[in-house]
């Protein structure tokens, strides 16, 4: 385990400038986050829906025998719902040791984002809640919104969403 | 080789071969042959040596003073001379293998070593690239480690190279990442070398204890034996009071081979104590014996049981000099004359302190013990608290590290203790129980009553130990390493847990494992691993048959299919069974708490038990502890009446508590019964009455009166307990049940006492469940709840206004809640004509729930949700289906909780207008 | 003897405080403050500049390293030498990733302090960590 670990710190430190990327669409818009942090990206299957949450929360699904919760972006994010289609996935992050699912409309492509290219989010123009931005990725003309993912789904987060569903009431 | 170098050179094992040659030709008749081997002691004593060498020459010095004077017979000191002799040539042989550093280096300086490396490691470590402090640390903390007096070479010469890669990063001549790894490759030799030093350390000087030897006998089967001969010593130990010269007899023996153990693994002074101890006992036969013994004999067990499980683990094996000291020397006169022999035990305060600061100290810990005291009595009802342990915390620690200036090392140890436990729950290791926080209010008054003497004292005078220190110290420090002996908190890290769990094995099977050898330890997330995999397996299983099933239909498939099947199940009951474990430990220490409460509380308890063959989950074991304890502390605390008391009523002055386990009908189940006053009715009404608890309409049966007992508001109300016959806080216990998808029954009789039955399920991995639907969504009632099943009629629907929904079922109203409305499903069936209703019953309460239909009765392997959903409510887990699906487990509380919560009363109203 | 030099002392114990003060008188220092807290710290720190700050690492209110980073947020060159109980090793790298200087482990000894200030004070200049953030600690 500590092994594993090193060699990944290994991996950072030796392409020190430069962080892999999984970039993912949610409508127009594109969005990146660390690889290191995805275990698996697995299509649509049958979501258990959770009672009483909010709608961002899709529900739970069978992982090969682990329970693991999704969280639509779109919703969390606060766009409009979309129908499911063929491109939908589910992309799973590890957040140490925590199996987490996210739902999103299209996976494309792993991109290497130098560190330099990556700039601070800025206060305007974002859809998104700059929360959840940890800094604008630019390739060529594309702009690729970094996400913190781990700040999105961390703890204080989830049980923000159960009071929330509380107070829906 | 430098270490038998030094032993040469001080010409000891001649030295040592020239004493043990005196000592065999002695001739104990002669004084001056006593005097010369006295006075050959004494250069010994006056030598540089490991401790317990030191220990064994005052020990010789000792045992020749009391063959002078008459005290010892001479055989026997010569035989323990010889002993002594032994354990001191074969502690020789051993240093003088051992290789490594000056064995008297102390305690002190090598913790403060390892801790400027080990700080200078890890920053290294995790060093980036771009931050110079961080190189500037790394190279004064070189510096200052090339200037302590024990670094050996080779270590200098690590240190040095890494120096030289510091400076050439400052200087940036090198590239980072490089000098990075290079530097991670030295600091890991560096962390070798202190590692030796370390086992070298331990072995040279191991502080005030008895050190382990490594021998070949130390193997773990022998440690099992060990531990057995304990168990079943322990339970002759209970009965010890109904008399019995057999009885006594049986100790004597266990003893006898405990102490052939000890001598094995070389705790010499411990078997000493124990052949002494066995020699007052068998004298003692044909007396009675007195409570007393039996309490010194039981603090003997827990001891040495400690010592070996610690042992069996691995762990730095140590053994409390006072803890042996504290057996022997009062085994003969009882628990009275330890609290006398420890009021002469005192400790002087060290002269170097400074009065002024001594004062200081005496004016400021009293607000940190007040602090303590404060923040815990708060932890009670709060257990979880971060900030309230985190109070308690600092108010020890700023305790610990004030008094260590002072040189007053048993606050030192005592707060030390206490933090321990605090910083175990503060790190959410495991979550602090109640017995825990009255160990620490224990140590909270003893921390007060320290400063009371040592106030009383000053530098150069001596201030006595107060009685309860050791006892004290002891549950403390042995509530950190092993909570599970205590009866258990939740949450055990996994590393304890399978130490005990071991242990609990070696219990389980007591007698019949040692010899056959036919037992494997397997480490518990081992079985965990396995039981959850063959979960898994079935669910496939499942799947991959229906599939077959419908494509194919082969006679030969199927078939083959059946047998897989056959396999798959015996499997999965195999795995299941793994887990299961015997109550015998439960209900042993169940015994144990109900006579140390009896001795306590000066009432007659006859604990009686029977059942303890009954297997229940591993995993329920640990948690079931707590509520036990509970009920059997109410049972003696509120439920048996005094002995005039019981004579008066006519019943016999000694109080009964029963504790029986049995299965039934797919059921784990604990009785705890007592012949105590039983519960006041009245008294009970009167209170939820006040509290606004009670409904002027509603009849409440007996079962409805007893189960307010778990209320939490009511039972946290102190003022009730002596009136109610029940004590505080069973709300607890029945969340505790719940939590294992059980449930606890209360029946009572005033004035002839109480029974509580805790139903639990046989697993907690599987459980029986009813699949149920509401429109698209599928859902799993655990079976335990569902009392029936029905399709209601129009004539037995009826709406109570302002309450809801109701079923008339029987006579009886229950309230009727509609499941797709508490958890807002769009598309349900809303006529409950056509739907379906489920009755489910929790602590005699009912209720009605409707669903869209049922799909069918099936075992589920039930899965946790994870803290994302920890704040759901209705729902307990998830469970996987035959078709790969996520069904969400209903908790039938939380439903009836939701419902109660406005929602119902809502929603009823809706579904009334729903309905017409 | 040392030129002017201000140190501040943060500890909750009186007792330590004082402890602390007695060692830096006899070893000349005679320029002293002193704060119970982390709170009352980073005022202090603001409105006295000392040359060197001991800090306790555990304290009501906010804890040392929480008013360590506060501090070298508000002045990079601040010394800062961290007292600490024995054992806690991961609170001191923590405390040195932070920015601290050094640290001294409790019981200490009058040299051992006296020698760890010495060193710090001499130190050419207290570097500047990269990118320190306040949020990362609090």
């Amino acid at each position: 385990m500590v092994a594993e670990r090193e060699n990944i710190e290994v991996v950072r430190v030796g392409e020190r400038n430069t962080n892999k990327f999984l970039t993912f669409n949610l409508g127009e818009e594109e969005y990146g986050l660390e690889i290191l942090k995805v275990r698996e990206i697995i299509g649509l299957m049958h979501i258990t829906r959770v009672p009483r949450m909010p709608d961002f929360v899709r529900g739970v699904i069978n992982l090969r025998g682990k329970v693991i919760p999704v969280i639509d972006l779109r919703l969390k994010f606060g766009m409009s719902a979309n129908e499911d289609t063929e491109e939908t996935c589910i992309i799973v992050v590890d957040l140490d040791d925590k199996l987490m699912g996210a739902l999103v409309d299209r996976v494309s492509e792993v991109l290497d984002i130098p560190d330099d290219d990556i700039s601070e989010t800025p206060d305007f123009g974002v859809s998104v809640d700059t929360r959840f931005i940890q800094g604008m990725g630019r390739i060529e003309e594309r702009v690729v919104m970094v996400l913190d993912i781990g700040g999105i789904l961390t703890s204080e987060e989830i049980y923000r969403i159960a009071s929330l569903g509380e107070e829906g009431d | 080789m430098k270490k038998s170098e030094r032993w040469k050179d001080g010409g000891y094992p001649t030295q040592l071969e020239e004493l043990a040659s005196l000592i065999a030709q002695m001739e104990p008749e002669e004084p001056e042959m006593l005097l010369e081997i006295a006075g050959k002691v004494d250069d010994f004593l006056q030598q540089d040596l490991p401790k317990p060498s030191l220990q064994s020459f005052s020990h010789i010095k000792d045992t020749l003073a009391r063959i002078e004077a008459g005290d010892l017979d001479p055989k026997a000191g010569y035989h323990k001379l010889v002993q002594c002799i032994e354990a001191l040539q074969y502690r020789m042989e051993k240093e003088t293998l051992s290789s490594g550093l000056p064995p008297v280096l102390s305690s002190d300086e090598m913790e403060y070593m390892e801790m400027l490396i080990g700080v200078f490691c890890e920053v290294a470590r995790e060093m980036e690239e771009g931050d110079p402090n961080l190189i500037a640390y790394c190279k004064r903390s070189v510096r200052k480690l090339e200037h302590l007096r024990h670094v050996t070479p080779e270590l200098l010469e690590r240190l040095k190279g890494i120096e030289l890669i510091l400076d050439y990063l400052e200087d940036k001549k090198v590239e980072f990442e490089e000098g990075h790894r290079l530097i991670l490759d030295a600091l890991a030799q560096v962390e070798e070398i202190i590692v030796s030093m370390r086992e070298n350390h331990l072995q040279a000087s191991p502080p005030a204890v008895e050190e382990r030897q490594s021998n070949e006998l130390l193997e773990e089967a022998f440690i099992d034996e060990q531990v057995t001969l304990l168990e079943k010593m322990e339970e002759d130990i209970l009965v010890l009071d109904e008399g019995g010269d057999e009885a006594v007899e049986r100790i004597a023996t266990y003893i006898d081979a405990i102490t052939d153990g000890c001598d094995s693994l070389g705790v010499i002074p411990l078997a000493e104590t124990l052949r002494e101890i066995c020699r007052e006992l068998r004298s003692s036969s044909g007396g009675k014996i007195a409570k007393e013994t039996v309490g010194s004999l039981l603090f003997l067990k827990d001891t040495v049981m400690d010592f070996l499980i610690r042992l069996d683990g691995e762990e730095e094996a140590v053994l409390d000099e006072r803890a042996i000291k504290r057996i022997a020397g009062n085994f003969r006169s009882g628990m009275e004359e330890i609290d006398r022999g420890e009021r002469a035990e005192a400790r002087m305060i060290s002269t170097s302190v400074d009065i002024e600061e001594l004062s200081d100290f005496l004016t400021e810990a009293p607000e940190f013990v007040q602090g303590a005291e404060s923040a815990l009595m708060q932890l009670e009802n709060n257990p979880g608290n971060p900030e309230l342990l985190n109070e308690a915390f600092r108010s020890f620690h700023n305790l610990k590290g004030t008094a260590s200036f002072l040189e007053l090392e048993d606050v030192v140890r005592l707060a030390h203790a206490a933090e321990g436990i605090l910083s175990e729950a503060r790190d959410g290791l495991r979550a602090i129980s109640q017995s825990q926080v009255t160990l620490l209010l224990g140590a909270v008054d003893l921390m007060r009553e320290f400063l009371e003497r040592i106030r009383s004292a000053g530098p150069g005078q001596s201030y006595v130990i107060p009685s309860s220190y050791y006892y004290s110290l002891w549950g403390m420090e042995r509530g950190v390493r092993n909570q599970s002996m205590e009866g258990g908190t939740h949450g055990v890290e996994e590393a304890a847990e399978s130490v005990w769990s071991r242990q609990t094995c070696a219990l389980e099977q007591a007698g019949e494992s040692i010899g056959r050898g036919g037992y494997i330890k397997v480490a518990t997330e081992k079985l965990d691993d396995l039981i959850d995999n063959v979960g898994e397996l079935v669910i496939v299983h499942s799947m991959v048959q229906q599939e077959i099933e419908a494509e194919t239909g082969e006679p030969q498939a199927s078939s083959n299919i059946a047998l897989l099947s056959k396999i798959t199940r015996e499997l999965q009951e195999l795995a299941l069974g793994m887990r299961m474990v015997s109550l015998k430990s439960t209900f042993r220490k169940m015994a144990r708490l109900a006579r140390d409460l009896s001795v306590q509380s000066d009432l007659e308890v006859d604990f009686t038990y029977s059942g303890e063959d009954t297997e229940i989950d591993r995993n329920m074991v640990d948690e079931i502890n707590q509520p036990l304890i509970h009920l059997i502390r109410n049972a003696v605390d509120h439920g048996l009446e005094i002995p005039t008391e019981r004579r008066r009523a006519g019943k016999s002055e000694t109080g009964h508590i029963w504790l029986r386990g049995y299965h039934d009908s797919g059921s784990v189940v604990i009785e705890m019964e007592d012949d105590g006053r039983g519960l006041d009715k009245e008294a009970i009404l009167d209170r939820a009455a006040s509290m606004g608890l009670l409904r002027d309409d509603v009849k409440l049966s007996d079962e409805d009166v007893y189960d307010l007992i778990f209320h939490e508001g009511l039972t946290t109300a102190c003022d009730v307990t002596d009136i109610s016959g029940m004590g505080v806080g069973l709300d607890v216990v029945q969340s505790t049940v719940e939590r294992l998808m059980g449930r606890v029954e209360v029946s009572s009789v005033p004035g002839q006492g109480t029974k509580l039955t805790i139903r639990l399920p046989l697993t907690l991995a599987i459980i029986d469940g009813m699949e149920v639907k509401v429109c698209e969504e599928h859902y799993v009632v655990p079976s335990i709840a569902i009392q029936e099943s029905l399709s209601v009629k129009d004539e037995q629907l009826s709406t109570v206004t302002g309450e809801g929904e109701a079923v008339l079922l029987r006579d009886e109203i229950i309230p009727l809640y509609r499941l797709h409305n508490l958890f807002r499903i769009d598309g349900a069936k809303l006529d409950p004509r056509e739907a379906l209703v489920l009755v489910l019953g929790m602590n005699g309460k009912k209720f009605a729930l409707m669903v869209d239909d049922i799909v069918g009765q099936q075992q589920v392997v039930i899965k946790s949700l994870g803290e994302t959903f920890s704040g759901v409510r209705g729902v307990s887990g998830g469970a996987i289906m035959g078709t790969g699906r996520v069904s969400l487990i209903l908790d039938p509380l939380g439903i009836m909780q939701l419902a109660q919560e406005g929602d119902g009363r809502e929603m009823g109203e809706k579904g009334r207008k729903q309905r017409t | 003897m040392p030129p002017k030099i201000k140190i501040l002392i943060v500890d909750d114990a009186m007792f330590m405080r004082n402890r602390i003060k007695q060692i830096l008188l006899q070893g000349g220092y005679d320029d002293i403050i002193e704060s119970a807290n982390g709170k009352e710290a980073i005022e202090s720190y603001k409105k006295h500049r000392p040359d060197l700050v001991t800090m306790d690492i555990i304290m009501p209110d906010m804890n040392g390293i929480a008013a360590l980073v506060r501090i070298k947020a508000f002045d990079p060159q601040a010394k800062v030498v961290v007292i600490t109980a024995m054992g806690q090793r991961r609170i001191v790298v923590d405390a040195i990733k932070a920015g601290a200087m050094d640290f001294v482990t409790k019981p200490f000894k009058k040299e051992k302090v006296l020698e760890t200030i010495h060193q710090v004070l001499t130190e050419p200049e207290a570097w500047q960590k990269a990118d320190l953030t306040v949020d990362d600690w609090t």
